[in-house]
């Protein structure tokens, strides 16, 4: 009964897929809880927190694990939300999250690698058994023990076979380059009120028009033309993600820029990062005013290492090595 | 969240760590789990086995299983609340005495428990442990219930340390006996175990009985033959050592050995006991079969 994210309920037969597409909702955060969220600020930026701290804790191991431990997490914080922002409190849903997936996710690891993972000690913090468990049992509890998560990973086979790319070297590339955009996107706020499958469909549509944009009004009717998913709702989905997209871009070449690390490239970060989220509609607040700000900076390390800087310079390097 | 005992009600002991309970106008099973040993304590936390298969419960939604309907925490204890099922349904079918009344209710029973089979199958969960204790019927009303995982045998060792037991052997495959322990099971093991379960309505004692492996393995080939390359391609490969084969037999003639079954129902019984776990049929075909035309 191994675990696998492109099977989450391990479906052979094709009409099986119906069958994903009925329940994938109950492992996902929902459309309520994602505009109830965006009223409750302190929560996006707690999100953002964990993230990186889960990002931090697993950039050692398969990304797909990482991906995992932010899908229970984003259901857990649907349900329970954070009522204590406290910097221990957010170390053990982080940690706590990582063990839950790396109990789903099968024995690669020997226990003592994850031992020593989780017991870091930067931060100074180590966590009793008990002090797990009963964490674990909340979350557990929180999502239902649900925890076979449906994600758009278990979608991506069966939207490559609609565009009847099933078993080519196209539909390879494509599946690469989408899993790509899934993995990056995951931590974009914007996109919780999307299903798995929605999410699915729109990374293949970027990629495809991304990698192959002659053939992608091909692509675009053969996922249209199917009847378990909905057109405009792809749109909408799908533009999120290129507007991702182009951000990552437009950021990977802003952190080339300031590596430099001087004060104006700082403020110029803040300013911009700012004004971008302004106007997708969330208002975030600024970091030096957040109450959150001394914690950011002090809890902002490399990978291993003890490495301060902004927040977007030092996740870099971490995902480069995560995807190796 | 509600705790347990605002929840649930009217606790009524069933057996040392099962109880009867009650919510609203409904009743459950609730079934108790400690989830704090010594092997569990160098895992940190609640046991990856426990939740994994938790995990799939909750996923299944099938007439014929068990319905598990919540899970509670307390403590060191993981409380498991299933569908409750009355008085009605018998548990270990085959004891019941009406089922030898209707030979219509075994056909209807048989394939019960096959649709189930390839229905978890479909979603690559394997049942393992397919045994007539796990499954319960209501005669009255002809539905059968098979009790997955937790809700008829113990949480309490992985399954990856299953142990043996006299009552397990029955319904164990060749290619399972003759691995001795390292056990590796995949979808024919059930089906196998569905066929001695219907060899063992059809006789009304258990098809094969021995109390080890190698008595066990010389009780299937007595009646099936002994398997040779040509009807198990790399059995001596897989069996090791030739004295787990014994002397060379002739299959006995089931119509004989069931002389109460009709071609249909031979063909079907032969092909779940076919030696030869790549050539033994799938419970998905095994469903379409001809036996149960009319069902």
């Amino acid at each position: 009964m191994e675990f696998d994210l492109e099977n989450p309920l391990e479906n052979l037969h094709s009409d099986d897929v119906s069958y994903l597409f009925l329940i994938e909702s109950d492992h996902t955060p929902s459309q309520n809880h994602s505009q109830t969220l965006k009223a409750r600020d302190l929560d996006i930026s707690v999100r953002r927190e964990l993230i990186s701290l889960i990002s931090q804790l697993s950039c050692a191991l398969d990304p797909v694990l990482s991906y995992l431990a932010i899908n229970y997490l984003d259901r857990f914080l649907t349900n329970q939300g954070i009522l204590q922002p406290k910097p221990w409190a957010l170390r053990l849903v982080a940690v706590s999250c990582i063990s839950l997936t790396v109990k789903m996710m099968g024995t690669e690891y020997p226990a003592t690698d994850i031992q020593a993972l989780l017991n870091q000690s930067d931060g100074g913090i180590i966590f009793e058994t008990q002090t797990i468990q009963r964490m674990e049992a909340l979350i557990l509890g929180a999502l239902q023990w649900r925890m076979r998560s449906i994600t758009p990973f278990s979608f991506v086979a069966f939207f490559i076979a609609l565009m009847g790319l099933k078993e080519s070297p196209m539909g390879q590339v494509l599946k690469n380059r989408a899993s790509e955009i899934i993995f990056k996107s995951q931590r974009e706020i914007r996109l919780w009120g999307f299903k798995p499958s929605i999410i699915a469909a729109s990374a293949l549509l970027c990629a495809s028009h991304e990698l192959f944009p002659f053939q992608y009004p091909f692509f675009l009717k053969a996922i249209s033309d199917s009847s378990y998913v909905n057109k405009e709702i792809v749109e909408q989905c799908y533009k999120v993600i290129q507007d991702i997209a182009i951000e990552e871009e437009y950021s990977s070449a802003l952190n080339g820029v300031s590596r430099s690390d001087t004060p104006i490239n700082v403020l110029d970060h803040h300013f911009l990062s700012s004004e971008s989220e302004k106007t997708n509609g969330i208002t975030v607040a600024n970091a030096t005013d957040s109450p959150l700000g001394d914690l950011k900076r002090r809890k902002i390390t490399g990978c291993g290492g003890n490495n301060p800087t902004i927040l977007n310079s030092w996740i870099q390097p971490c995902e480069r090595e995560c995807e190796k | 969240m509600l705790t347990l005992r605002e929840k649930y009600y009217d606790f009524d002991q069933i057996s040392s760590k099962v109880f009867k309970c009650r919510r609203d106008d409904q009743f459950f099973t609730m079934k108790i789990v400690s989830i704090l040993n010594e092997e569990n304590q160098a895992n940190n936390g609640v046991p990856y086995w426990i939740i994994r298969e938790i995990s799939i419960l909750k996923e299944l939604d099938h007439i014929n299983i068990v319905r598990l309907i919540d899970v509670m925490t307390d403590g060191p204890d993981l409380f498991l609340v299933f569908e409750y099922l009355d008085n009605e349904f018998q548990a270990d079918f085959l004891k019941n005495p009406k089922m030898f009344m209707y030979p219509q209710m075994k056909k209807e029973f048989l394939y019960q428990i096959l649709n189930t089979v390839a229905y978890l199958h479909a979603r690559k969960i394997l049942l393992r442990d397919l045994r007539p204790e796990n499954i319960l019927v209501n005669v009255r009303t002809q539905v059968l219930k098979i009790a997955l995982f937790g809700a008829a045998r113990t949480f309490e060792a992985p399954l990856e340390a299953y142990s043996s037991s006299v009552g397990c052997l029955s319904y164990r495959s060749p290619e399972v006996l003759f691995q001795f322990g390292c056990e590796k099971y995949s979808t024919p093991n059930d089906v196998w175990a569905v066929g001695c379960i219907f060899g063992e309505m059809l006789l009304h004692r258990p098809l094969f009985s021995g109390p080890s492996d190698v008595e066990l393995l010389d009780e299937i080939f007595t009646l099936l033959g002994t398997p040779t390359e040509e009807t198990w391609p790399g059995v001596t490969s897989i069996c090791g050592t030739c004295a787990l084969m014994g002397p060379p037999q002739q299959p006995k003639d089931l119509a004989k050995e069931f002389p109460m079954l009709n071609p249909d129902g031979l063909d079907l019984l032969s092909k779940m006991l076919c030696l030869c776990p790549n050539y033994r049929i799938s419970a998905e075909d095994a469903v379409k079969h001809p036996y149960f035309k009319g069902v």
